[in-house]
């Protein structure tokens, strides 16, 4: 069966492609790792300015005579299912702006007008169900993305009761108002 | 191998084969080993700038902690203890000052106080008469903010969106150095709380402020009845009530009491007097030439009482709190500096009231507090003589969340950019 042609035998064969298969994928495995760091902290400021545009959208801005909270932008703006508005003040008054005050330093993103996002909320409805409705969508042909996008949510508490909102319960509850932004 | 064959054998195979993952398992380790050594600015200087931001976004600030006490807003330190509770921005030394911190209180973060946004952007010139007058330099935003031996640069910018209150300079604040080419950032949108005022206006309709002598619809009293008093009525269990959240609290520990009292020359007892009688001084008025037994267009402030009796009297040194108050002339604004009792105060038209803070020992959730401006006049042609009725103004201002009574400013959207490199 040995011969002295020094070619590989087929255990050998196997034996040795395995190792350079294994070899192959370690390297290229091994070679990727700090990439994504960069990634992660765009996300990160992305993130962070989302929610502090929610959560600056959510705070009245002074008490009633009563000392009870006003109503607060976004709660109006969820209640009232106004969808254009919500993005006109997402993106137009806070994440891009393009009037003054401008930012002194760069964008969040360079290419800012390429930002997209999607917004809905979540709510209980009348049979208990957690439910979805959007609050607003993209247009389309923008769904595709060239990177990973952002979830950023709040929690607030309203009324959806004749917003238009689908199956609502009449009563005030917490809503959660989630927003998705991607590159587009 | 066999003789002279080019065949291995498998036992060396299966050595050889151990040996190599065991190579290449370490040198994959090895770069794992190297991440925390390795330096590359994006990563490094967007953490930096995002933890300046949170810093800045999400904390009060805080003082030495020496001096330190746990305090809460409203409170009193009878309960809480004798140690200074200041915070940091009313701190005169800013040496005592360990970290540097926006918000308003730790539960409000992304609503910053504009007391300290003013203090935390003071590098040029800080010179109110009434203490903080200490302007912050390089060193001290590295060691306060920043917290690192290692020297960045840095650029922290706040402006504002929505507009300020009334009358209130927009924000456009900035410290450190320009932008170089590469940096990392971190931008925060935030709220900004202004400082409440009281502006009354005392020709307007009497029952609009004060809540006593209900039935008078003017501010004008006629003697017996006039006292020739105005009082401002601080009610702690008011002010500091828990149904009230931080960001809207009217927190006279913190922000400043500022009252304005206009249109003080229509309740003055005038009447068949002209400008161009006033024609002599005497050092403790001007006296009429035509020897009317009165003076003409101005109220003699005599004392202002911060209700401690025999403690507090407006033109001593000791007073709750920093006082800085001045008065309208007609022309300019003077301030009213201590004064001994014997030179009152001539006020034609404006009083304004300005106190930096009210001290927790005197004012918080368990105290009611009254300042009274005390008017008196005597014939300036004949000093000696009994007290005549001039000032015909009487009744008490309830400074509260009325905002017919008290100016509150809506919250106001910013901007606030870090950069560090």
């Amino acid at each position: 069966m040995v011969k002295e042609g020094a070619q590989l035998y087929t255990m050998e064969g196997i034996a040795a492609g395995l190792i350079m298969l294994l070899t192959t994928y370690l390297v290229l495995g091994s070679t990727s790792v700090y990439t994504p760091g960069d990634t992660h902290i765009t996300d990160m400021q992305l993130e962070q300015v989302g929610s502090d545009i929610l959560r600056v959208m959510d705070t009245p801005r002074n008490l009633t005579n009563s000392l009870q909270p006003n109503r607060t932008d976004l709660e109006l703006m969820v209640s009232s299912t106004n969808g254009a508005t919500f993005n006109t003040m997402f993106m137009s008054t806070y994440l891009c702006r393009t009037q003054n005050p401008l930012p002194v330093a760069k964008a969040i993103s360079p290419e800012c007008s390429d930002l997209q996002m999607n917004a809905g909320i979540w709510y209980v409805n009348k049979s208990n169900l957690l439910q979805n409705n959007p609050l607003y969508n993209p247009p389309l042909g923008t769904y595709s993305s060239l990177g990973p996008g952002v979830r950023v949510t709040h929690w607030i508490q309203t009324n959806l009761t004749g917003s238009g909102v689908p199956n609502v319960r009449n009563e005030p509850q917490e809503v959660l108002v989630e927003v998705l932004i991607w590159k587009a | 191998m066999r003789g002279d064959s080019g065949q291995l054998p498998v036992d060396f195979l299966v050595g050889f084969t151990i040996f190599i993952l065991s190579l290449i398992m370490v040198a994959n380790f090895v770069p794992s080993l190297l991440v925390g050594l390795q330096r590359t600015s994006g990563i490094d200087y967007d953490a930096v700038a995002y933890r300046t931001g949170v810093v800045l976004v999400e904390d009060p600030g805080e003082t030495n902690p020496a001096q330190q006490v746990a305090f809460p807003i409203g409170g009193n330190p009878a309960e809480f203890g004798t140690m200074d509770w200041h915070p940091w921005e009313l701190r005169t030394d800013k040496d005592q000052v360990s970290r540097f911190g926006l918000a308003l209180a730790r539960d409000t973060p992304n609503i910053l106080s504009i007391n300290k946004i003013n203090r935390f952007f003071n590098v040029t010139q800080f010179s109110f008469s009434h203490g903080l007058g200490q302007d912050l330099g390089d060193s001290d935003y590295r060691s306060k903010l920043l917290f690192s031996t290692y020297q960045y640069g840095y650029n922290i910018t706040l402006q504002n969106i929505s507009l300020m209150a009334p009358g209130a300079p927009g924000l456009d604040l900035s410290v450190g150095q320009p932008y170089p080419a590469g940096y990392g950032y971190i931008r925060r949108y935030v709220l900004i709380k202004q400082n409440s005022n009281a502006t009354l206006d005392l020709s307007g309709p009497y029952h609009q402020y004060f809540d006593t002598y209900p039935g008078n619809e003017s501010f004008v009293c006629l003697p017996p009845d006039c006292n020739e008093q105005l009082t401002i009525h601080l009610n702690g269990s008011i002010l500091y009530n828990a149904s009230i959240g931080t960001p809207y609290l009217i927190d006279l520990q913190r922000e400043p009491l500022i009252v304005n009292f206009t249109g003080l020359n229509t309740l003055l007892n005038n009447s068949g007097l002209n400008a161009g009688d006033l024609v002599a001084q005497n050092g403790t008025g001007i006296c009429p030439s035509n020897g009317a037994s009165r003076a003409a267009t101005w109220a003699t402030l005599r004392e202002v009482d911060f209700g401690i009796p025999g403690t507090y009297n407006f033109w001593g040194t000791s007073v709750p709190g920093n006082v800085n108050a001045n008065v309208w002339n007609g022309s300019a604004s003077l301030p009213l500096q201590p004064l001994p009792l014997s030179n009152p105060m001539i006020v034609q038209k404006t009083l304004t009231l300005y106190m930096d803070y009210i001290d927790a020992n005197y004012f918080n959730q368990n105290t009611d507090l009254t300042i009274t401006f005390k008017f008196l006049d005597y014939d300036p042609c004949n000093p000696s003589s009994l007290p005549i009725p001039q000032t015909f103004v009487h009744g008490e201002f309830l400074y509260d969340y009325n905002r017919t009574n008290v100016t509150r400013p809506d919250l106001s959207t910013g901007m606030l950019e870090v950069g560090i490199w």
